[in-house]
């Protein structure tokens, strides 16, 4: 966690006042830009930070020629880059090394010594904004004319570690006004914003000791605490990840600047089409956008848009983690999403029915739609084989 | 402002200037806070750190914490005497009633006070001594007691410890409490080196520099111990949010080591012990026609301790419980004699005092391989105190020829 680093606290003390107390736009241009090169390198390293260097000047360079062709290869490039730092260990070692067991070992030692320890930082919230930006170059948006203010979208600190990921249509007009004037009442806001999200993180924080410590007891636990588990496991995610956000929201209103909300009560959703429209939004519209509707959406009939909706959900598990589970947890939430969003018409009359008690029960259809996501926190956080155990020992019976 | 931010009902309701008023106060007053409470003793009733109000349970005393300790201890006209070293020095398996120090303060007298800043796994000169060496400003006749492993091969830490404990050290030096000592620097110099690639090191000096001027941490452990504890941890389990003041120490007196479970303990520790012994040969017995090579102990205490404290420093060299001894053969038990020796040469080599206590001590004097019982804490208090005295006697504390009253 960047933000609750003391380097980050005197970082913060250097910052602010700087770009609070100098009301000319070029000279907090410049301090928003030295606070950002300063916190990416900090945190990255020179090692982390020259690939999303090159991949920001090959993002700006393309966007300034609006060619389709040279946007497509450098979108090409970008992806190529994501797979190759953060997935080229798991497709050799976990799906090649699955086929054949003796190049598992191999692979992974040959590869341990190529690739970095680990990806760049954040390189996944850098190709998808740069993709964005792409994409909606091609379709015929502006594109950012002036390098500083493309490095400013590219590298805005608050927003590198952990979202939310941004829309240059919406960033630069705010980021434009956050330079020409910060008021009191954006500091004020952005404190207050900070504020609510370092308490989340506290609570997140002691319930992932918590939840460390029990884990690997699971077993060990009687029914209720495993559901109890579960509810922490659920809360932890959603505070650790949401406090994240509200802080990094708070600290680019700080600048003045508004960054959209990432988080909006997803825990009250009465369904899972709802509970996606509230959790994470700008990676779930993000998937919407760029994976979903260009595959085809909900156009091409009930069989491809459950088709496409599993692949969007696919890739967002796949996104959040190279491993077997991350991607079998976004499976997991499509599966669920093709059944919330089908099961009237396949149903008939008994699924009418159903959707009917839902209506009238609002509080049965919730519950469902947590209970259905508080599962799939164990496929997220736990190996396959793992997950699917626990899920078998909510219902009773014993470990061994 | 983007196009689609709607402003929430704490955003339209918030008053900015008198918020921001408001945090800048309330920031200043938790400052003031913290510096006004950590000079205030919290603790009720101490007796030592014990591991529900220490490092193990995330329950990190400040330098002004212990200063505000010692000014309650301590008494200027008096001789202060500090207990640092590990759980044997802090009295591990004895309740505090019959702890070492509660022994040592028994046979030193009135004279003297004794401060048991001593914790489980600490090293000779970590937090103990860091205190000390603080506290002699305040406390000119001051004693440092701690102790060590036998060892002159084995070194005795960095000079700012452990990761668990550097934390003190770096808060001492931080707020310029320590002494000038050039061997020290020189070492911490070389150590900085090292550690310049380990985030935790760097965040460590980060951590302590924002919090020389501004105290949160006192404020925050005097609430901890006060009111209520934020951290969840494993040892605390189903309890963890009340504040430290409601536990009471949890170590129990224990019996001394029966026959049934030494035996069991030798398949695994005499091997340790034999490795042990011949780790320590090349500074006991040298090869033949081989000069004995530079000494780890004697240089490590040179570089931890600055030379002020050194002569007021008091080492015991602690044995292990004889009866693993007696498993030995009589060469290795022989070796293992003069490697004792060796080390409280080392150690006075090196400018502290030095005493192997453990001479007199048999194996009914032990709770298991090192600890001591009760009746063993009593007998290394009498070992130690005459060497206390004669120390305050050396250094001018206590004049010449009164020995205090202590034990007759």
């Amino acid at each position: 966690m960047l933000f609750l680093t003391y380097w980050f606290v005197l970082f913060a003390c250097v910052v602010y006042p700087l770009y609070w107390l100098v009301p000319v736009r070029a000279v907090r241009l410049a301090v928003l830009l030295s606070a950002c090169a300063v916190f990416h390198t900090h945190f990255a390293g020179p090692a982390g930070v020259l690939p999303i260097a090159v991949l920001a000047v090959l993002t700006y360079a393309a966007g300034l020629t609006r060619s389709r062709t040279f946007c497509s290869l450098v979108i090409a490039a970008c992806v190529l880059a994501l797979v190759f730092y953060k997935y080229t260990t798991f497709l050799l070692v976990e799906v090649v090394g699955a086929v054949r067991l003796e190049w598992r070992d191999s692979l992974g030692g040959h590869l341990h010594d190529l690739l970095p320890s680990a990806p760049p930082l954040a390189i996944s919230f850098f190709v998808f904004e740069f993709v964005h930006y792409l994409a909606d170059v091609c379709r015929g948006s502006p594109s950012i004319k002036s390098p500083l203010h493309f490095g400013a979208y590219a590298i805005f600190w608050p927003s590198i570690v952990a979202g939310p990921v941004k829309r240059y249509q919406d960033f630069l007009p705010a980021y434009k006004r956050g330079l020409k004037r910060v008021c009191a009442h954006d500091v004020a806001v952005g404190l207050v914003r900070v504020a609510v999200g370092l308490v989340k993180k506290v609570v997140a924080d002691n319930l992932t000791a918590w939840l460390t410590y029990w884990g690997p007891h699971f077993d060990k636990l009687d029914v209720l605490w495993r559901w109890y588990f579960i509810a922490c496991l659920s809360t932890r995610v959603l505070l650790d990840f949401s406090g994240y956000s509200d802080m990094a929201i708070g600290f680019a209103r700080m600048h003045g600047i508004v960054l959209a909300e990432n988080f909006r009560w997803p825990y009250l959703a009465r369904d899972l089409a709802s509970f996606w429209q509230r959790w994470h939004i700008s990676l779930s519209t993000w998937i919407r956008d760029y994976v979903y509707i260009p595959l085809g959406g909900s156009r091409c009939g009930p069989v491809r848009k459950a088709l496409n909706g599993l692949a969007a959900f696919a890739l967002c598990g796949f996104w959040h983690g190279a491993s077997w589970n991350c991607l079998a947890w976004g499976i997991y939430n499509g599966i669920g999403l093709t059944i919330c969003s089908t099961y009237r018409r396949l149903l008939g009359r008994v699924g009418d029915g159903l959707a009917t008690r839902f209506e009238r029960y609002p509080q049965v259809a919730w519950a469902l739609t947590l209970l259905y996501v508080g599962i799939g926190m164990l496929i997220f956080f736990y190996p396959v084989e793992r997950s699917l155990r626990m899920m078998g020992l909510l219902l009773g019976g014993t470990g061994s | 402002m983007n196009e689609s931010h709607r402003p929430g009902l704490l955003e339209r309701s918030l008053a900015p200037w008198p918020l921001l008023l408001g945090v800048v106060t309330a920031f200043l007053a938790c400052c003031l806070a913290g510096r006004v409470l950590g000079r205030r003793n919290c603790f009720d009733r101490f007796d030592r750190f014990h591991y529900l109000m220490d490092y193990i349970t995330l329950y990190y005393p400040t330098t002004s914490q212990v200063q505000s300790l010692a000014r309650e201890t301590f008494d200027p006209a008096k001789v202060a005497v500090i207990v640092g070293g590990n759980s044997i020095m802090y009295g591990g398996g004895s309740d505090p009633e019959h702890m070492f120090t509660r022994y040592l303060q028994a046979e030193l007298g009135d004279e003297y006070r004794v401060l048991n800043l001593a914790m489980p796994g600490e090293m000779p000169f970590e937090f103990g001594a860091t205190a000390a060496e603080f506290l002699v400003r305040d406390y000119p006749k001051l004693i440092l007691v701690t102790n060590t492993w036998i060892g002159p091969g084995t070194d005795a830490g960095d000079p700012d410890g452990r990761p668990e404990l550097r934390y003190f050290f770096e808060e001492a030096r931080a707020r310029g409490l320590l002494m000038d000592c050039p061997e020290r620097e020189a070492r911490l110099r070389e150590l900085e080196q090292q550690r310049q690639k380990d985030p935790s090191a760097l965040e460590l000096k980060a951590q302590l520099r924002v919090d020389g001027p501004l105290y949160f941490r006192d404020l925050w452990n005097v609430f901890t111990y006060q009111h209520l504890t934020t951290v969840w941890c494993n040892p605390l389990a189903g309890s963890w949010w009340r504040p430290r003041r409601d536990y009471p120490d949890p170590d129990k007196l224990a019996p001394p080591v029966d026959e049934a479970t030494q035996r069991s303990l030798c398949g695994t520790y005499l091997p340790q012990l034999r490795a042990q012994i011949e780790g320590n040969r090349p500074y006991v017995r040298p090869a033949p026609g081989q000069a004995l090579p530079p000494c780890p102990l004697e240089r490590s205490v040179k570089a931890c301790l600055p030379g002020p404290l050194r002569e007021r420093t008091l080492v015991l060299v602690n044995r292990c419980c004889p009866y693993f001894l007696e498993q030995l053969t009589p060469q290795e038990r022989g070796l293992y004699g003069e490697t004792v020796l060796a080390t409280v040469q080392a150690l006075e080599r090196a400018g502290v005092n030095a005493l192997d206590p453990g001479r007199s001590l048999s194996t009914r004097h032990y709770g298991d391989v090192v600890h001591l019982t009760a009746e063993g804490g009593r007998r290394m208090a009498e070992e130690a105190a005459p060497k206390v005295r004669e120390m305050a006697r050396r250094l001018g504390y206590v004049a010449q020829g009164r020995a205090g009253p202590g034990r007759k």
